[in-house]
């Protein structure tokens, strides 16, 4: 074999292990299907505590995530609550029954908070740019410590 | 007065010399075309920039990997989180670590190789000479070196973080006893492909490519034909590499990740 080819072939190794190292890491340390908001729709609703809840934040029905947080404003028009946008894959539009509630829920104990929407049994639906009436607020640990502490404390 | 002068010569000669860079950039990019006919010539860049790199490149992926694998444990254990690992240690690598710092290693080893070999051809006049014989000295050396360094740095970027992945696990699981599956298994979740792999890495890497070759490059082509010319081009190959690495890194990020 002379030198071009030893060096033609040197490279093409290259290539190779470098395209497998992308395909690696692709597989291996990435998620390739997650949740991309491109066709989506957006719903409403109003929480008076979201603490811990950010952007982009996951929503999921039945723990299969469906959309993510896109806004969160505090309406003052509105008795100080908090304004929660979220989108929603377009394919649940107009499939969510409009008693449905949205909770904020925490993934494990001390994790990172997210939305959860349990379905209702209405037989209307709601569409772009509807509104939750049913929601959950965030569970604040130092509030529910005070709760427990203060109920205790009323026993004695 | 004397003070002014200078400013004005340096504030000129700065402005001269981004001037004849760019000029050069789009001489580079009009004489592409003839990599077409000598395709060996982009061949032999890319052994000489890639597979000559790989070395330095994987082994201090493999360390970078260990390191961080390492260091993330112990803070990440204080706070009984050390299930992120694999998390901290993907995200820090494919976003920023992976593409600067092959980069910075590949302007240290590749980059001052191309530039003092560019350097030392103008010293012994082998550009005149290819001029005489009526061939474009940056078509027939730059324009393959150029694109041999561009695409090399991705390529060894692509290694560089999945060997550091692989370094990370071997001290973070087999190592530290974190468990394997949730160190796959969060990487898998919260590492996403098109934000983190091809934006945060490849496109950086090609960034971070294209600034490193054409400033290679161009020193070669740009340094005094004397010995000392050939050691300060290729001085200021590494450096100025380095530091547009740096500041466009920022740049880069801001724009992909700085909401």
């Amino acid at each position: 074999m002379n030198k071009q080819k030893i060096i033609s072939a040197w490279v093409g190794l290259l290539v190779l292990i470098g395209i497998v190292a992308l395909t690696y890491l692709g597989i291996q340390a990435s998620n390739v299907n997650g949740f991309k908001p491109n066709n989506t729709f957006e719903l409403k609703a109003y929480f008076s505590d979201v603490s811990g809840l950010g952007k982009n934040a996951t929503v999921t029905l039945a723990g299969v995530q469906i959309g993510q947080v896109k806004k969160i404003t505090l309406d003052k028009t509105h008795n100080y609550e908090a304004l929660v946008i979220i989108e929603v894959d377009a394919d649940y539009n107009g499939l969510i029954p409009n008693d449905s509630s949205l909770e904020i829920l925490t993934a494990g104990l001390l994790g990172e908070k997210y939305l959860g929407i349990t379905l209702g049994g209405s037989e209307t639906y709601l569409n772009h740019q509807d509104e939750f009436i049913h929601t959950g607020s965030s569970i604040v640990l130092e509030k529910l410590i005070q709760q427990v502490i203060t109920q205790m404390g009323n026993k004695e | 007065m004397n003070k002014l002068i200078d400013l004005g010569d340096f504030t000129l000669k700065l402005l001269m010399g981004l001037g004849n860079y760019f000029l050069f950039v789009l001489e580079l990019f009009r004489h592409s075309f003839s990599l077409l006919k000598r395709p060996f010539l982009g061949i032999k860049a890319l052994y000489f920039t890639g597979v000559l790199s790989l070395p330095i490149i994987l082994f201090a992926g493999f360390f970078v990997g260990m390191v961080l694998a390492l260091q993330g444990y112990n803070t990440l254990i204080q706070f009984g989180a050390e299930q992120s690992l694999g998390i901290m240690v993907a995200l820090s690598l494919m976003r920023e670590l992976g593409s600067v710092v092959s980069a910075l290693l590949f302007a240290g080893r590749a980059g001052s190789a191309l530039t003092a070999e560019i350097a030392l051809m103008k010293t012994t006049e082998q550009l005149t000479a290819l001029e005489m014989m009526g061939i474009y000295p940056s078509a027939y050396v730059g324009v393959p070196k150029f694109w041999g360094a561009f695409f090399a740095l991705p390529i060894l970027t692509a290694l560089f973080v999945a060997v550091a992945i692989l370094g990370a696990y071997l001290v973070g699981v087999v190592h530290l006893g974190v468990d394997g599956a949730i160190f796959w298994n969060q990487m898998q979740q919260k590492v996403d492909f098109y934000d983190d792999l091809i934006q945060g890495m490849v496109f950086k890497s090609l960034a971070f490519g294209a600034i490193i070759a054409s400033i290679s490059v161009f020193q070669g082509f740009s340094a005094r034909p004397t010995a000392e010319g050939m050691g300060e081009a290729t001085t200021r190959t590494v450096v100025l590499s380095s530091l547009a690495t740096l500041g466009f890194d920022f740049i880069l990020t801001a724009m992909m990740f700085g909401d």
